[in-house]
């Protein structure tokens, strides 16, 4: 390839100079950043899950273990997704496009409240009957207790790992902390009312991927 | 699999598979993974010493690129020696089969942003003012020939100048720096399609350039 401007070689003492202060600050190797990595997503899992034993794990109440199931399998599913797109990230060292992370951002929310509606349907119409003493902020609450955790563990495993677009990497490690939460939150609420969905389950993925997309910006630049 | 082939077509594919279509695994011309990827993947994994290999296959590039957009010289070397210094810092999170070159490139370019939006008077931003390009004259040249070179050179330096910076990145990343089109599209954050795009316009605009001094050297001939 020619070039229109000339290469630059950096001077013998730039070298010195570098190599000294990379000498004089140590670092974690690939097998300590994996190792810390499993602990910290290991450490935000448990959190998570202990919120969830504390306010009661599963509750059935009038909804079928048919729908529960199918519920959860979904959202597990797109949770699973999402992980895969926005956690992990391929085998670039830039991330996954920008392409890949806006979809995800903007596609998961959406796919959540279709499934979650779309699953309910065929059990009658009581199962999306509104619930006048739960709008939703109990559950908007709980999810974003449960998401926090997880997004916090995700970010500390990716630090330094985006130097193209760290909020919105960060925006997506939030929407996926959100998903993981919310597929724990789902089988805790029986309600269906899509306002009570809106408020309670599908409006905290949009508050963590903000503050994801914050946490991105500040930490996920190498 | 293994990522030494001399047919174009399977070094094609093993590149795709691989990830090297945005700027993930980097093979060169034949097939094998460039020596900073190498000393890169040995750093990562705990070889210390393997820095300076890393340091010297890829110091002369990324500061060629520090130094066309920061008019500064210490602050470019400050600059250079934060890039490796990042880099070191995350050298877990490097990835197997990774390419080094162009997250070495992303550093750099990020940390440039950075300064520009602190301090504007500091570096240069190529739309506020570009350094001469510097065109290769023959030694035997008649003088008027050189005045000519160093008029066009001023000329198309003051296009590159007055281009979109989207456009003015695209062009340098692969112009300047050498980049394959995904490497470039990776590091902006932008598809293939869009880095195509903005460098044939930042082409076009320096054809045109070029074409005018051309004309206004006809009509000097002619008058």
């Amino acid at each position: 390839m020619t070039s229109l401007f000339p290469s630059h070689d950096p001077a013998p003492a730039l070298r010195r100079r570098v190599l000294g202060a990379i000498r004089a600050e140590p670092s974690p190797t690939r097998q300590t950043v994996r190792r810390r990595a499993w602990l910290l997503i290991g450490l935000g899992i448990t959190v998570a899950l202990t919120t969830f034993v504390q306010v009661g794990g599963i509750r059935e109440y009038d909804r079928p273990t048919v729908l529960v199931v199918l519920t959860c399998l979904g959202w597990s599913v797109i949770a699973s997704a999402a992980a895969w797109t926005g956690v992990a990230r391929g085998s670039s060292m830039l991330g996954r496009s920008t392409a890949s992370l806006v979809a995800l951002i903007v596609a998961t929310p959406l796919a959540l409240l279709a499934w979650k509606v779309g699953v309910a349907v065929p059990f009658g119409p009581h199962m999306l009957a509104p619930w006048p003493t739960r709008p939703g902020f109990l559950c908007l609450w709980l999810s974003l207790a449960m998401a926090v955790p997880l997004l916090a563990a995700f970010v500390a495993v990716r630090r330094h790992s985006d130097p193209v677009h760290p909020g919105l990497a960060g925006a997506a490690l939030g929407v996926t902390a959100g998903v993981a939460a919310g597929t724990l939150v789902d089988l805790w609420c029986p309600v269906g009312f899509v306002p009570h969905v809106l408020l309670g389950h599908i409006l905290p993925l949009f508050a963590v991927a903000a503050l994801g997309a914050w946490a991105g910006r500040r930490f996920l630049a190498p | 699999m293994s990522a030494q082939s001399d047919r174009p077509c399977e070094r094609a594919f093993v590149s795709a598979a691989l990830g090297a279509d945005r700027g993930g695994t980097a093979l060169d011309a034949t097939g094998t993974r460039a020596a900073g990827d190498v000393a890169m993947e040995r750093y990562a994994a705990g070889d210390d010493d393997a820095f300076e290999e890393v340091y010297d296959a890829l110091a002369a590039r990324v500061h060629g690129y520090l130094r066309h957009h920061v008019r500064d010289t210490h602050r470019c070397d400050d600059l250079l020696q934060e890039t490796f210094l990042r880099m070191h810092r995350a050298r877990g999170t490097f990835l197997k089969g990774g390419a080094v070159l162009p997250w070495a490139f992303a550093i750099a370019r990020r940390l440039v942003l950075d300064q520009v939006r602190r301090d504007h008077r500091a570096a240069r931003v190529v739309s506020e003012a570009v350094p001469a390009l510097e065109l290769a004259v023959s030694p035997v040249a008649r003088p008027e020939q050189v005045v000519e070179a160093r008029e066009l050179a001023d000329r198309l330096a003051a296009t590159l100048a007055r281009l979109p910076g989207a456009q003015r990145a695209a062009f340098e990343l692969l112009k300047q720096e050498g980049l394959t089109l995904a490497e470039a599209a990776a590091i902006l954050g932008v598809t293939v399609t869009a880095v195509k795009l903005r460098a044939h316009r930042a082409y076009a605009s320096l054809r045109g350039t070029v074409g005018e001094h051309l004309g206004g050297l006809e009509e000097t001939v002619r008058s």
